[in-house]
């Protein structure tokens, strides 16, 4: 793996990975083979030449639906197609939709309002660890908690949008 | 709304699988931690759900954090950390004074550089290969990119200056008559007060289409011709009217359309609601050269295309297609016209057919 690639592939991992598990675990049921997938995709993405790529994510979703078909692909010669696929598209509905990004956007407003409603620290973390990029060593030193404390302050007010999500959709 | 209760069990659930969320963005888990995610999954049927929610949720932060709105949040947030980067060196060690405010500075220098650099340099906002966005900017104006569009965005107390790089956006300007509000794209510049218009680039034209307001756009020194050449680009449109001046209005329902470093502009009524399909990921041509037809559907993921000769591009095209669906675009050209379809690397030429 080019050196340079190494952190780009670790923010976008950061980011992506929860929706491409999730991407997968929707077309194969079984959780282990969802995450080699997810995995999968990550080793191509660090074989592949990333410069000029336009959309990451279109690209990534890309990846993603080709190791998809190559599956189905092997599971018909292997004559056991008996595990049911989700239907495949190049890129999942929800980054397609624009009208789902609009409205999206229009509740920003709202998602900021929520995490306000949060303590200092667990909105202060999450918001270093999530849209900063700092590490969770770092925020762990200067917040002088345990990286475990870390995980789970951005776990809660992840939690708590998803809920917040869940009701207003 | 409902506040959901932080001591419930449903937050409790929405915790753990927000807490896979974490141990999932770090890379790959160990195997013992994949058998634990397996487990918890399996454990009730709610859990899949659960989990399915909360990678939504997470990757909803991300659409969120170049909002404006996010922006206190994140000083706020970046200012708790160099408080507590303070309190820290301040108590751990005996540093002369000297050195905490070095150590401070490159603290401030480290997390609050880009903040700082995002208030005073223009926002470039840019979607890649099939990807809309929409952005909502500080004074309450939205943009709308098209794929593979590039929108940069400075704003003074004078004017909002915004520059289209690339693509297609729609803009749906906040009234403010003292900042007006001023799209540049190629050689032309769009003026508006309060209004709802787009403006593209494709194959060095500016093209710009006014739904709603007043706009007047800036050229250089153009002159409004009814040339046939342009009727043919939009043969729906027809050309109303000429004039010969570089500051041209647009009214509502028109669209305004000039060949770059050239004066020639034609303005022509069109039906409001098509140019507008691009953001619902459909793409309609109606008699449209093929080469401009390609250089829109190369917006969206597939093989990219191009055209061998100009008699080839200047095919008419008419159809509606469905964004990203290239395959279908070169069936459906191959099988109406004499041309034909070659690979060329990992370009699809279209070229005429051998007679």
């Amino acid at each position: 793996m080019p050196a340079a690639a190494e952190p780009v592939l670790f923010e976008l991992g950061r980011r992506i990975r929860p929706a491409l598990l999730s991407y997968f675990l929707r077309r194969v049921r079984d959780p282990s083979e969802a995450e080699d997938l997810t995995h999968e995709v990550f080793v191509r993405l660090a074989e592949g030449q990333l410069e000029g790529i336009r959309s990451i994510d279109a690209y990534v979703f890309q990846i993603a639906a080709n190791l998809l078909r190559d599956r189905a692909r092997r599971l018909k010669v292997r004559d056991s197609y008996a595990q049911s696929l989700g239907p495949i598209t190049d890129l999942p509905a929800e980054m397609l939709d624009p009208a789902r990004i609009v409205e999206g956007r229009r509740s920003l407003s709202l998602l900021v309002a929520r995490l306000r409603e949060l303590s200092d620290r667990t909105r202060e973390v999450f918001v270093l660890y999530r849209i900063e990029n700092v590490s969770k060593r770092d925020i762990a030193e200067a917040y002088e908690i345990s990286v475990s404390t870390v995980e789970k302050e951005v776990a809660k007010a992840t939690a708590y949008l998803m809920l917040f999500r869940e009701e207003s959709e | 709304m409902r506040t959901p209760a932080l001591d419930s069990t449903e937050f409790a659930r929405a915790e753990e699988a927000a807490l896979w969320c974490v141990k999932f963005s770090e890379g790959r888990m160990t195997r013992e931690a994949q058998q634990q995610f397996a487990e918890w999954l399996e454990e009730r049927p709610e859990h899949r759900a659960a989990f399915e929610q909360a990678a939504g949720a997470w990757q909803e932060v991300h659409a969120a954090e170049a909002s404006p709105d996010f922006l206190p949040l994140r000083l706020e947030a970046l200012e708790g950390l160099q408080q507590r980067h303070r309190l820290r060196a301040a108590r751990l060690a005996r540093w002369s004074w000297r050195r905490r405010t070095m150590a401070a500075a490159a603290v401030l220098l480290a997390f609050a550089g880009p903040i700082v650099w995002w208030i005073q340099h223009p926002t470039t906002y840019a979607t890649g290969l099939g990807e809309r966005r929409s952005v909502e900017l500080p004074d309450g104006s939205a943009v709308s990119l098209d794929a593979a569009t590039r929108v940069t965005v400075r704003y003074t107390v004078h004017g909002r200056e915004l520059h289209l790089l690339a693509g297609r956006a729609k803009f749906d300007v906040a009234k403010d008559p003292l900042r007006p509000f001023s799209v540049a794209a190629g050689d032309r510049v769009v003026v508006a007060t309060g209004t709802e218009f787009s403006v593209e680039l494709v194959n060095r034209r500016v093209e710009v289409v006014l739904y709603e307001g007043h706009v007047s756009v800036l050229g250089p020194a153009a002159t409004i011709a009814a040339s046939p050449a342009l009727q043919t680009h939009a043969a729906k449109r027809h050309v109303e009217r000429t004039a010969s001046q570089s500051l041209q209005e647009l009214a509502p329902g028109h669209v305004l359309d000039a060949a770059i470093a050239k004066p020639e502009v034609a303005i022509a009524a069109i039906d409001g609601t098509k140019s507008l399909e691009w953001e619902a990921g459909q793409l309609e041509f109606v008699d449209e050269p093929l080469v401009f037809a390609i250089e829109r559907m190369n917006r969206y993921p597939g093989p990219r295309m191009s055209v061998a000769d100009d008699h080839t591009g200047a095919i008419k095209v008419t159809g509606v297609f469905t964004a990203g669906e290239t395959r279908a675009f070169i069936e459906g050209i191959a099988a109406a016209f004499p041309v034909k379809v070659e690979v060329d690397g990992d370009t699809e030429v279209f070229k005429a057919k051998d007679r």
